[in-house]
This record gives C-alpha cells, structure tokens and sequence, in this order.
C-alpha cells in the first residue's frame, strides 16, 4: 500500500470521526449556549429550534434554493441570460423527443411498479410456505444491494449482442441461437429495448417489495386465517378477500415508493442505451439537455416537471402514513 | 342431527411429540361436551382436529357418521369461535357475520336476514356497521359467537371463547353460552382450561392431560366419583386434599392410616369395596369442603376426628379457607363455615366427611 492511499485513509477517518463527533459537539455547545443565555421560559421555545435548526438550514441551502432556482432557471433560454417565459415548457411538452420520454415514463411506471408489486406479493405469499424461506427471501433481496449501474453492467452482458455468425457471450442470445433462433439485439431494436431496460428495474425492485410486504404478509394473524378456512373460503379467496384487505397499506406504501424511483430513474437508461433508439425517459433526457445539449432552460424545466409529477405521490404518501399514525 | 365421534384420534407432530393419544369420545346430538384439562393437555389439539385445522395421525372423526379426516374444514359443516376472536379487522360487524354466508353463494337480501336475526339474538343489532377495531372486548366476543351462529352449523366448535374477557363479563357469558345452546339445540364442543367453565356449561366434560382422556361424564359424576387422582386434583378449588396412606386391618377392622399417622375407619358401606385392597399403599382424597369445624357438623355425615393447627385463615366471605398442618407436618386445607373464628395456630378438632372420601392406588393413582 503506497502513502497516497494511507493517507486518503486518514482522511476519511478524520472525515467520519469529525462528521459524527463534529455534529455532537455542535448540538453540545448549542445547548449549552442556550441554557446559559436565555432565562428558562424562553428556553423551552428556543431549544427546538437549536436542535431542528441544522437540518433546516442544510434542507434549506441544498434542496429549497436549487428548487427556486431551478424553476428560475427553467423560464430563461439555453446560457441563463436570456428571459423566455414558458417556452420551455412548450418545447417539452410538444416535442416529439421529450413526448417519447414521456410515453417511456408512462410506461416504466406502469410495468415497473404493477409488475414488481405483483411478483413480491405473489412471492411473498408463497415463500412463507417454503422451507427454506430465509434464504431464498435473501437470494430474491440480493439484487437490492446492487446499485443501478452495478446491475446495469452485469444485464449489459446479459443482453449482449454478437452477429449471428460470432460466437454470442451474452446469456439471452446463447440461448437463443442455441434454440436455433437468429441472436436478438434487445437493446437496439426499438420494439423490446424499452422493456429489456424495464426488466432489469423489476429485477432490482421486486425484492424490496417482497420484503416489506413478506413482513405485512406474516403479520396477518393465523387465526384470522383459520377463521376464514372454517368460513368456507379456498385459499385463493382467503388471498384476495383477506390478506389483501388486510396488508392494502403496506401494499399502497410500497407501492408509492417504487413510483417515486420509478420517476427519478436514469442511471439503468443512461449506462445501456445512453437514452438513444427511443429509451429516454426524464430524467435521463434532463442530464441530456443540461449536459449533452448545454440547455439549461430545457434542462430545468423538464426537472420542475419531473417535480410536479413526484409531489401527488409524495403527498398521498404522507397522507396514508399520518392517517396509519391515527389509526393505531 | 349432528353427532360427533372421535375413533382412537392420536395426533404426532413431526418432532415425534404425541399431543393427542387413541383419543375415544363419542358425542350425540345437542350435547354440550366441554374439553377440560391443564394447558398443553391435548384439548385445543383435539378441537383443532375436529375443525380440520390439525391433521390427524392416526384414527378416525366422523360428524354425523361420515370421516371426515380428509374432508376441508369448509365442507365439515362446522362454526368456530377462537379465543382471540379473530374477526376480520377490514370489514364491518355485519360483514364479518355475513362472511361464510357470502362464500357459499347466499344472496344479500338473505344474508341481511340471517345477520340481523343474530345480531338480535345476541344484542348487537345496533353495532352492525362498525369495525372490529371500535368495539370492546365483550362486543367482539358476542361478533365470534355472532359470525358462528349465521351459519347454523352441524357442530359449534369453542376455543377458549371466553378467556380473554374479564372475570365479571365471563360469569355473565357463560350463562349466556348456556342457554345460547338451548336456543339453537346444536352439538357444542368447547375447549376450556378453567373448571368453573367447564363445571357449569358441559353436559358432559372431559377431563385431558398428558394427551389422554382421563375421565368424560357429567359434570356432577366427574366431581363427585373421579376416575383417578388427575381428575380429583384439577376439579375443585381449592383442589383435593391427598394423604398417602395404608389400608391395613387393625384389631379387626379394615382401617386407613395415613403417613401423618391418622387413622380413620372404613364405613361398613364401604367394606366389601376395599376389603381386597387391604396391605395396599394407598392415596386418601378429600375436598375442603369435606372437612367440617367441630361446631358446625350438619347432619348426615359420618365424622371422624382429625386434630389440626390451622396455620393461615382466609376469609372469603361466604366461607373461610383454612391452611391446616397436621401434627408431622403434612399441609391440607378446610372449607369451613364462615360463622365459626378460627384463629391462626388454633388446635382444632376437625370433622372429616366419611360419605365423601376418595380413595386411590398409590402406585397407579387411579381410584379403588
């Protein structure tokens, strides 16, 4: 191990060390500040605020301003100087390239979130029966800890592409042409590639949900089940008329949660296709306009769309869970 | 018509624990037959399998003279009430009474019928529209019982039903249960570890431990003539008082003298039944309220005097238990009238009930 790497080691340990210790020690001094400035009845008011303060102030300079600014951004043309209204907007609304990213989104949400909760709740279901349940929940979790472009390198091999006459290295095609069929290009024929991509998301997804509805699965009592055994119910009416009812909030958190991710996706677009032969979605079209294009005012407006889109589900999210809070 | 018979039913988990062993009950229509006995004693197993929830080892159930052992618990014509209710929390009180009905294809205009009858029946009329979640303890008790009785089955099937209620809701319950039973003249089969329960509901109670059928009869004959100390002991409280004994002849006569040194005569009545066990090693069974004060002898009994310290007295009300010692130590305790003091370290002359003793095989604890 050569110096430069002991060193960056020492680094990051000063870094962790200051970070935890750093952040401590700022709330230690505040207090001790606070209980020593203020007389006691002011206190009580001010000592929430000393402890949420650091939060907001980093929410604040990190996420709020970029909005406003972004919004700001998203009314003026390509450099930032020039004022343009909404024409931005209507460029991304009418455009036949940001109109794919659109169609494209629509249906990532669609598949990605129907199908991935689907699979975890059928899986989830059945895999409670199964005897060696916790490892084949941890091989079905396992692609969870992969990252987006971790996973998106191992399926670029998985749909890998050689010329029929070239020996195929990529797992669909060998068999493919094993069976006897011509090799097929997923990720460039313009019918499949949107699905391959969307594939390799419910693969990543589909473990997060089993888990969490796995867990709200097993938490429908066994007697209740019994119950409706006796009640004359066959197993799949018991499945649809009472563990579903009975985990729908679990069903509906997970839910919103793989359609926020599902928004936000870029990283899998933007390793395998690049955004190209008809697979941009919006925000990888985002980083394209900013980046790629220099555009910054298309750029920001595609990103307050994308926003505008989030907000419904993040509010009904919010809404479910305070109403989940009340009901307990 | 729905009788119940269970044909040497053992049940074996897969760890090879025997919970249920060649279990033999045959249950006729109407009968109300209470399955009693310490926890893990094979009671709930048993019901279980009967409902079709358990599989069965080995032997046979039938309800209404057909096996049902590979029949589903939906086909077997049977309600349950579970200890914990076990009402569906995403449905209304009337859903959840409605449940069963809907299944099997009955039309809404009937389910409402049979539903409101019920709810009528068993006065929750005005909380049909409610969920699970909003009523007490008592209220979903009443929902369980509600959501059997729609259904007017062959066999009402009760785990526990009243366990989870507190102790001035269940005395009303019970009695409630009981006449419930009048009412829809069905086979019930109710699972139970509290004697109270069992005593004042059954027609017939079985007594179970160790996953065998100690004793089954009526209530009154497992009290009064149990089959072995197990049953003597679990019926009553406080429970019997057990001496071990001899039964030996002295001076001519058949006597018991127990370990503490106390003799007591055989009854004449009794002579023929013992006489053959006479140099066995045996347990003498009384209950509390057997043993009577010296001023309080009704009449009618046979006593025979018995010298005790009383040790703790507590006063019940309409009686007094009292903790007595016997001279060598040996610890029993006396229902005694409440009208008489018995003070703590008392040496008293005690009465014990001659017509009402019990008398069991040491080695095989059961009676002789």
């Amino acid at each position: 191990m050569d110096s430069n790497n002991v060193s960056l080691i020492f680094k990051a340990l000063l870094a962790i060390f200051l970070g935890s210790f750093g952040v401590i020690g700022v709330f230690y001094a505040l207090n001790i500040l606070v209980e020593k400035a203020f007389p006691e009845r002011a206190r009580i008011k001010v000592l929430p605020w000393i402890y949420v303060g650091p939060a907001l102030l980093l929410l604040t300079v990190y996420l709020i301003i970029p909005t406003l600014r972004t919004v700001y951004l998203s009314l003026f043309g390509p450099s930032s100087n020039e004022f343009v209204g909404l024409k931005n907007y209507i460029f991304v609304l009418t455009a036949p390239d940001t109109l794919t990213t659109f169609r494209n989104n629509l249906l990532w949400l669609v598949l990605v979130t129907g199908i991935s909760v689907f699979l975890g709740l059928i899986i989830a279901v059945l895999i409670d029966r199964v005897k060696y349940e916790q490892v084949a929940k941890s091989l079905i979790f396992l692609p969870m800890a992969i990252s987006f472009v971790g996973a998106s390198v191992i399926w670029r091999f998985i749909y890998a592409y050689r010329p029929a006459d070239a020996e195929q290295i990529g797992v669909l095609n060998a068999i493919a042409t094993g069976l006897g069929f011509e090799p097929i290009g997923w990720l460039v024929n313009p019918a499949i590639n949107n699905f391959a991509l969307i594939a390799i998301m419910i693969w990543l997804q589909t473990g997060f949900c089993m888990v969490l509805l796995s867990s709200a699965v097993k938490g429908v009592p066994a007697d209740v089940l019994e119950a409706a055994r006796v009640d004359g119910a066959s197993e799949v009416q018991i499945f649809w008329r009472i563990i579903i009812p009975m985990i729908m909030p679990t069903i509906l958190v997970v839910s919103t949660t793989v359609i926020v991710l599902v928004l936000k996706v870029f990283d899998i677009v933007f390793v395998m296709t690049g955004g190209n032969l008809g697979t941009d979605v919006i925000a990888s079209r985002m980083i394209r306009e900013m980046f790629n294009f220099r555009n910054y005012g298309r750029g920001s407006a595609i990103a307050v769309i994308l926003l505008i889109a989030v907000i419904p589900v993040m509010v009904a999210n919010i809404r479910r869970f305070r109403q989940q809070e009340l009901n307990r | 018509m729905s009788s119940v018979v269970f044909e040497k039913v053992s049940k074996q988990y897969e760890n090879g624990y025997v919970a249920v062993k060649d279990l033999n009950i045959e249950l006729e229509d109407k009968e109300f037959l209470v399955l009693v006995g310490p926890s893990g004693c094979g009671k709930t197993t048993s019901l279980r399998m009967l409902a079709g929830l358990e599989d069965i080892s080995s032997g046979s159930i039938y309800i209404d003279g057909q096996r049902v052992n590979n029949v589903t618990p939906k086909d077997r014509d049977i309600a349950m009430v579970f200890q914990s209710y076990a009402l569906y929390p995403h449905m209304t009180v009337a859903d959840n009474m409605g449940f069963s009905l809907d299944l099997k294809g009955v039309g809404k205009q009937e389910i409402r019928q049979r539903v409101e009858a019920a709810a009528k029946q068993l006065g929750i009329e005005q909380l049909l529209e409610r969920k699970p979640k909003q009523l007490s303890g008592g209220q979903r008790q009443r929902v369980a019982l509600g959501r059997a009785i729609v259904r007017s089955p062959a066999v009402f099937l009760m785990d526990e039903p009243l366990s989870n209620l507190d102790a001035k809701l269940r005395v009303q319950a019970r009695a409630e249960l009981s006449e419930l039973h009048k009412k829809v003249g069905t086979t019930f089969v109710y699972v139970t570890h509290d004697q109270a329960e069992a005593m004042t509901m059954g027609t017939r109670i079985a007594v179970m431990n160790g996953g065998i059928l100690q004793q089954i009869d009526t209530p009154q004959t497992v009290y009064e003539q149990p089959n072995n100390m197990f049953v003597a002991g679990f019926l009553g409280s406080p429970s019997m008082n057990f001496f071990s004994a001899q039964l030996i002849q002295s001076e001519g006569a058949l006597v018991i003298q127990t370990d503490g040194g106390i003799t007591v005569p055989i009854p004449a009545e009794r002579l023929n039944r013992y006489s053959e066990f006479s140099g066995r090693s045996v347990v003498l069974g009384i209950r509390p309220e057997g043993i009577y004060h010296p001023q309080c002898v009704p009449p009618g009994i046979q006593p025979a005097s018995i010298p005790a310290t009383a040790k703790v007295v507590e006063l019940m009300g309409h009686e007094v238990i009292v903790h007595f010692e016997l001279a060598d130590g040996t610890k029993f305790i006396g229902r005694l009238d409440p009208r008489v003091k018995v003070t703590p370290n008392e040496q008293i002359n005690l009465q014990f009930d001659l017509t009402r003793f019990h008398l069991f095989d040491q080695e095989s604890e059961q009676v002789i």
